[in-house]
């Protein structure tokens, strides 16, 4: 019995010593088989994504060496005007041109507001050439500063569109009724030499206190009898601010613009913007406080702000607005690392009631031209809300 | 010669009269013609590659006790305006066709038109600085609601 044991412990023994290391070979073939595969496996998406990578890299590279060509070759020949070919109708043709690849491929990143001024004046000066045909000059110098403002517009309204998906802009209507054929034939002629004070404007004329025919506000024994009344008065108010509200993350803001001088014939306009926010101003501090606000100054923020101190001046600029001003560089800094522009949209004196577009957008810093970059404040700033966004996000996820 | 006299200042009125009438006749019929107020119409350049937008202001003024008549044209696709709106000189009506020239700042531009079947004008215009003698074409037709 007990060899028969034995003998059977010798064969488990013997098939335990054998199997032992086949089934341990197995094992490690098996896990060097499988940390290989994966070992490759991640090798090769590595690489793949470092091929991919390599490629966008030089994909972009080339891209922008093209584009640094393109630049430094149409801004060459656009700067270094040859006398003979560009005092004439084609050579000025062909200067459009480098401008038009200029502004279509480099206008978010360069002032192009230079260029365009400077081409309009050259095509102003331009007087017939030997080459040109007399017959067709006068139409040819039409068209060419037809193109130029067509591309203006076409650069600024493109700008227009990708800044509103990120911020927030307002269409501003400003009536040209003094526009009629009379003035339409004199350039030296403008329209609006006092200042048009938009919205407040609007709002008197469709309330009634503004007389259109003899451009002055009703009297004022008139205006206070309508606004006898805080409701009347704080009804009017509203729709002011509803008119010149913009809100962007969170902070609200008043857009005031008034605009002079209009040229029809260089299609431009003076304007003033002054930007309002909402917040406490010490009234104490100030003398001569008016005791009440003048009716005149119904609608104007300032006045406003003098009498209740619920509005603060945020910023407050005048230039010239014309077809050359373009959002994305042409802008004015805000606080909380947004930005103000205001582009002429449309200059329409020919419709039955002549007007003239404006539209004010303001967005955030980020989407402002690289040249402009932020300082140490604004970055620190900038940092500052990207880290308590991040913090929020935390949070919520927590919760 | 007291009855020559007489008689050459009868005759003279005579003539005065009928030239009178027929300058008022001829007025009649230039007003019938060329209604006051706006009219549209195209024209092309020399080449004929473009073709632009004008419009008319077809007016009647009275100088020295005399109904003159007066055209403005503007080219609308052209810009500055006050340089491609024009007075045009030399006009002409007549029964079916009206000529004119449009004094432009390097050139001149003779036109004459034809009346069409609906009351529209069609023609051509020679510019004095046309290379090869090529013309435009030109079209006028009033307008009933101001563009």
């Amino acid at each position: 019995m007990s060899e028969n044991n034995n003998k059977k412990r010798d064969w488990v023994d013997v098939g335990v010593k054998l199997l032992t290391p086949v089934i341990v070979g197995l094992l490690i073939a098996w896990a060097g088989y499988v940390s290989n595969y994966t070992l490759s496996s991640i090798s090769s998406r590595q690489e793949s994504a470092r091929l991919i990578t390599e490629l966008q890299i030089r994909r972009e590279q080339a891209e922008s060496a093209l584009r640094k060509d393109v630049f430094d070759q149409t801004l060459q020949a656009f700067l270094l005007k040859k006398q003979e070919t560009d005092s004439s109708i084609r050579g000025l043709s062909k200067q459009l041109l480098r401008l038009e690849l200029l502004a279509l491929n480099f206008g978010d990143s360069l002032s192009l507001s230079p260029l365009f001024t400077e081409f309009r004046r050259d095509l102003f000066l331009l007087e017939p050439g030997e080459e040109d045909d007399l017959s067709a000059f006068e139409d040819d110098k039409g068209e060419l500063r037809k193109r130029l403002y067509s591309l203006a517009r076409r650069v600024a309204n493109n700008q227009v569109a990708s800044l509103s998906q990120h911020g927030v802009s307002k269409l501003i209507r400003i009536p040209v009724p003094a526009y009629n054929a009379e003035v339409a034939k004199d350039c030296s002629l403008v329209l609006y030499e006092a200042q048009f004070p938009w919205p407040e404007r609007i709002i008197q004329q469709s309330i009634g206190i503004y007389d259109d025919k003899n451009n002055l506000l009703l009297s004022d024994e008139v205006i206070k009898e309508m606004f006898k009344s805080d409701e009347n008065r704080s009804v009017y108010i509203e729709s002011l601010n509803e008119a010149r509200g913009m809100e962007l993350q969170r902070k609200p803001r008043y857009l005031d613009v008034k605009i002079s001088d209009i040229d029809h014939c260089e299609k431009s306009a003076k304007i003033t913007i002054s930007i309002y926010k909402d917040g406490k101003v010490d009234l104490q501090d100030k003398e001569n406080q008016p005791e009440e606000i003048p009716v005149d100054g119904l609608g104007d923020l300032s006045a406003l702000s003098s009498q209740h101190g619920n509005y603060i001046l945020e910023t407050e600029r005048s230039f010239k607005l014309d077809y050359f001003n373009f959002p994305i560089v042409d802008n004015t800094r805000l606080e909380n690392n947004h930005r103000f522009a205001i582009v002429l949209d449309e200059f329409d004196l020919e419709s039955k009631d002549p007007y003239i577009e404006l539209i004010g957008i303001i967005f955030p810093s980020e989407y402002a031209s690289l040249r402009d970059r932020p300082g140490m404040k604004e970055a620190r700033n900038l940092l500052k809300s990207a880290l308590n966004d991040e913090e929020d996000e935390e949070d919520k996820e927590k919760k | 010669m007291k009855h020559g006299n007489s008689f050459s200042y009868l005759i003279y009125l005579i003539l005065l009269i009928a030239f009178s009438s027929n300058a008022d006749e001829e007025l009649a019929m230039l007003t019938e013609e060329l209604k006051e107020g706006a009219w549209k119409g195209m024209c092309t350049n020399e080449s004929g590659s473009r073709r632009y937008k004008v419009k008319y202001h077809v007016s009647y003024i009275v100088e020295e006790e005399k109904k003159i008549l007066q055209i403005e044209m503007v080219n609308l696709d052209l810009e500055p305006r006050p340089d491609f709106t024009y007075q045009l000189i030399d006009i002409d009506v007549k029964s079916e066709t009206i000529s004119f020239k449009i004094p432009r700042k390097h050139d001149m531009k003779s036109c004459e038109l034809t009346k069409q079947e609906d009351s529209s004008y069609k023609g051509e215009c020679h510019s004095d600085k046309a290379k090869n003698g090529r013309i435009s074409q030109i079209s006028m037709a009033q307008l009933l609601e101001e563009i």
